[in-house]
């Protein structure tokens, strides 16, 4: 399909980044929609609503008294065979989160969206991403968006990567900076994506008329094995993350992939960052090349399954590495951070030096000109940081 | 499209057929739930047992017949007890302690009321070989006929005056029960197996011989004989009873009155007496009680329909003499008084120190009771007090004779004769037949706890918001006084409803799901054939159903 067919089979729409998402599940054709309102998910739940009561949604909305019962009714829907949507955020992926492991366990491919918000105490609405990177490891894939379009294209190919390898999926954006952002978007018809997305039609499913039972107990041999063929599937994932993106740029002309590499090719410095400061790390790349600064960026789109071979190799010739977070492990630093140093330091990379930043907590402002001063106290570190470096004090 | 990309076949899957039932976790647990129908507290006081709570969920979901069927079990006159009832029930509702007792007196009259117009007779289950007499056909003689009709057995039935109703044809007057109801309530109750014979007083020209005749034998010849207060002047012109001028209105002589009435006593008599006294236009009358206002019998709804149709009611007061001139009443001297009870259930006037005061009297009528006339009976019949020597039960010294309603009780309400001919029926139908009378049957898989009574702590509101009671629509008092036109008017079928869905139904499930949806072991399930399954082996004991079913039908008990 060329760009101009593609085009014409798209609607251009001014959407926030919850209702881009809306529409990414809209398309998806959901038959279980369980969902329970946070803010600054909300936005999601009433435009499905919306959709629902204008007819183009034909799924069944569950009004849940809680995240956790949300998720529960996610996993026995998803285990009966229904494609199954939810979103939430913070508070409620926290409530959440005994049923995330649930769901991997139980294999089912349900797909979430999740607003990243500040957990609290205290109370907070802004952006920060430790509520989904505290969910690393339940077994879910995640995928951390840069846009509105890109959450409406993600959902899509979360759903495809989900049911190939029988894993759930999270697709996130940021509070405020994406999910209540209106940008243009480009909505695809149903048509264009329906061979993309083809119904889910798992073989094993939980019937009323031939009962059976899932998730009772194992042996501690079965329980090891269990946890192995979902090591297996992250695995896989990597090839259908790849493979959807790729697909997906040909029916849309938006390919996308686990990591986006842009002006990396010759950097002395390498920004890292995911979601929403992405973008801006990207107009600060191009002051910083302007100025005659040799900065790229690596975006981290996929986060699990972790892509660690294709981040080593997008970070193969920088002189410095500056991941900057929007979140902070407590007594560690930035989570991306970590798992970027790990990947380089099991891959034989282990020399580059690796800078962890951290940026934006709670929602603050991150503008190009905080991204061009990493990059300028990055080239003037000789080594490492003993700890890491908070952005806002450069 | 990789479709078979990795996703081996996801562990934990049970062969089909095998479930999580195979976990029999009801091991854990040192408590369990009961299934049961226990007693509302409505039943517990009404004096015949109704089963309200049962009546008033079938009436809510529209299914009429099977609630005035249910009625006429315990009581055949459902739309002459939505009148007349003292309705005890009304004061034990568990909802009085949330926002108003459910108003079960209406919504009894509103199912009788539909059985009048679409009920059918009462047809006898299998003809049986006994003749019983009955004597009376009162409340508490038509109930004992219907009764023994219904289990088949053959019956005479005597009434000393020219129609039947007893006291609820000649001492209740028609703006309380109109005519056509007792009439086709009557009609409905008796069935063919009932030979009603008329004008047969017994010890006039009905032989005790005759009477005794039969196979069994129930009295009901109720109390007919007015008591007197015995105080000076009462043989003077002008002083009557007011069972007595009630009974001449209803056979349609009008007594002359004068214009000023005088009416001794407290209770429902009196203010029927005192009610039907202003229909006839007389202009004033006064009615003297003991009791203070809240303390007399008549039921409150009774008192303010007087009041408002401009009846003087006077408390604490006691007559001490009667004044007359040239051998007519003038007046009534009363002083200060209170009402007296003795050991042995009597009552009587205790005059206070006070000034004396002559209220004007055209006429005075006595309405502080009855007593029973013993005359015809054989001695071992004769009991204490006045009364007919039975139990509770109806029996007397001399079986098969049983006996009950106002000759043989001093709880003298149409309920409680309602309920003794029914009681008498079935030790009747117990010794005619040899048996037992069958036990009731319950819900299926549930447990009868008839002897436990619902508490109000039992009840979990959560369920119920709050709800006004209905009112009773009552005529204008200003245009009823006109007529004996009845004054208070039925409930509309929708706020018979919405009254009716206030009803916690107390003790009795109806199938709210509450338990199946709470249980987190799911070992609640429906059975076909209505109500719940308790499945003892995967029931942990946690309690929740019962603390979320609505009314009590679910009770925790220790394993131990």
């Amino acid at each position: 399909m060329t760009p101009m067919q593609a085009a014409a089979r798209q609607r251009r729409m001014l959407l926030t980044g919850n209702h881009a998402a809306a529409y990414g599940a809209l398309l998806a054709k959901p038959q279980v929609i369980p969902v329970y309102p946070i803010t600054p998910q909300t936005p999601v739940l009433e435009k499905l609503l919306e959709l629902a009561e204008a007819g183009e949604l034909t799924g069944e909305m569950i009004t849940v008294e809680s995240e956790h019962s949300g998720m529960a009714a996610c996993i026995s829907a998803s285990l009966a065979g229904a494609r199954v949507f939810t979103a939430t955020a913070s508070q409620g992926i926290a409530l959440m989160h005994e049923m995330l492991h649930f769901a991997a366990g139980a294999r089912t491919p349900v797909v979430m969206v999740n607003v990243n918000r500040t957990l609290a105490s205290p109370w907070g609405f802004w952006a920060d991403q430790t509520d989904s990177l505290s969910q690393r490891d339940t077994g879910w894939m995640q995928f951390y968006c840069e846009s509105g379009q890109e959450a409406l294209d993600t959902v899509l190919q979360a759903y495809r990567v989900a049911e190939s390898v029988l894993l759930p999926a999270m697709v996130v954006i940021e509070a405020m900076y994406i999910s209540h952002t209106l940008e243009p978007v480009e909505v695809p018809e149903a048509a264009l994506v329906a061979g993309f997305l083809p119904p889910f039609e798992p073989t094993l499913r939980l019937d009323p008329g031939q009962p059976r039972s899932v998730g009772g107990v194992t042996t501690p041999a079965q329980w090891r094995q269990n946890r192995l063929a979902m090591q297996e599937a992250m695995t896989l994932a990597l090839g259908a993350v790849a493979e959807a993106g790729r697909l997906y740029g040909e029916l849309t002309g938006r390919a996308y992939g686990a990591t986006e590499s842009y002006r990396t090719e010759d950097a002395e410095v390498v920004l890292v960052a995911a979601g929403g400061m992405a973008g801006t790390a990207r107009e600060a790349v191009d002051r910083l090349r302007q100025a005659g600064i040799a900065a790229g960026l690596l975006r981290l789109r996929l986060f699990r399954p972790f892509p660690g071979a294709e981040i080593a190799e997008g970070l193969a010739g920088a002189a410095r590495v500056a991941v900057v977070d929007r979140n902070c492990s407590v007594g560690s630093g930035g989570i991306f951070c970590q798992e970027v140093r790990a990947a380089l330091s099991s891959l034989g990379q282990g020399a580059v030096p690796v800078l962890s930043y951290i940026a934006g907590l709670g929602g603050v402002n991150v503008p190009p000109e905080r991204m061009m001063r990493i990059v300028t106290d990055a080239l003037g570190r000789d080594g490492m940081s003993a700890g890491p470096i908070q952005a806002e004090e450069l | 499209m990789p479709r078979e990309l990795g996703a081996p076949r996801p562990l934990g899957w049970s062969e089909p057929g095998r479930t999580t039932l195979e976990i029999k976790t009801g091991g854990w647990r040192t408590r369990r739930p009961m299934y049961v129908e226990a007693t509302a507290p409505c039943r517990a006081a009404c004096p015949a047992g109704e089963a309200v709570a049962r009546w008033i969920e079938l009436a809510r979901r529209g299914e009429l017949a099977a609630a005035w069927a249910l009625i006429r079990e315990a009581n055949p006159f459902p739309a002459i007890m939505g009148r007349v009832c003292a309705h005890p029930c009304e004061s034990a509702c568990n909802r009085r302690q949330h926002d108003g007792g459910v108003a079960i007196n209406a919504l009894e009259r509103f199912v009788g009321d539909w059985g009048l117009r679409h009920g059918a007779r009462a047809l006898p289950d299998l003809p049986r070989p006994g003749r019983v007499a009955v004597v009376g056909g009162g409340p508490a003689g038509l109930a004992c006929a219907h009764a023994l009709s219904r289990r088949g057995y053959r019956v005479r039935l005597y009434e000393a005056e020219a129609a039947l109703g007893g006291l609820l044809r000649y001492g209740i007057p028609e703006y309380r029960l109109p005519r056509a109801v007792l009439e086709r309530e009557i009609e409905l109750g008796i069935g063919p197996g009932v030979e009603v014979l008329t004008g047969q007083r017994l010890g006039a020209n009905l032989a005790w011989e005759t009477v005794a005749g039969h196979d069994a034998v129930f009295l009901a010849t109720g109390a007919s004989l007015p008591l007197g207060l015995g105080v000076p002047g009462e043989q003077a012109q002008g002083i009557g009873n007011g069972l007595g001028f009630l009974r001449d209105l209803a056979c349609g002589t009008r007594p002359t009155l004068g214009r000023r009435l005088v009416v001794v006593g407290g209770g429902s008599t009196a203010m029927d007496v005192a009610r039907s006294a202003r229909r006839l236009g007389v202009p004033s009358v006064s009615v003297v009680a003991l009791e203070g206002r809240e303390e007399m019998p008549a039921l409150p709804e009774e008192v303010s329909q007087a009041l408002a149709e401009g009846v003087e009611i006077r408390n604490g007061l006691g007559v001490a003499r009667f004044v007359e001139g040239g051998g007519r009443v003038t007046g009534a001297a009363v002083v200060p008084a209170q009402l007296e009870r003795g050991g042995d259930g009597t009552i009587r006037p205790l005059f206070r120190p006070g000034p004396s005061e002559v209220m004007a009297a055209d006429s005075v009528l006595l309405a502080i009771g009855q007593r029973t006339d013993l005359a015809a009976l054989p001695p071992p019949l004769r009991g204490a007090r006045g009364l007919i020597a039975a139990g509770k039960d109806g029996a007397t010294p001399t079986v098969p004779i049983f006996a009950g309603g106002d000759a043989a009780s001093a709880e003298r309400t149409v309920t409680h004769a309602v309920a003794a001919g029914m009681r008498a029926a079935r030790r009747i139908d117990a010794v005619l037949s040899g048996g037992a009378p069958a036990a009731p049957a319950a819900l299926p898989g549930v447990r009868a706890l008839p002897a436990h009574v619902v508490a109000f702590a039992e009840i979990n509101l959560d369920y119920f918001p709050r709800a006004l009671r209905a009112g009773r629509p009552e005529r204008p008092a200003p245009g009823r006084v006109g007529s004996f036109a009845e004054v208070v008017e039925g409930f509309s079928a929708v706020t018979a409803r919405e009254e009716g869905a206030r009803c916690f139904t107390c003790g009795h499930c109806v199938d709210c799901d509450n338990c199946l949806i709470y249980c987190p072991d799911m070992a609640v399930s429906r059975r076909d054939e209505g109500g719940y399954r308790l499945s003892t082996d995967h029931c942990k004991g946690c309690g929740l159903c019962a603390q979320e079913c609505p009314r009590g039908a679910l009770q925790m008990v220790s394993e131990r």
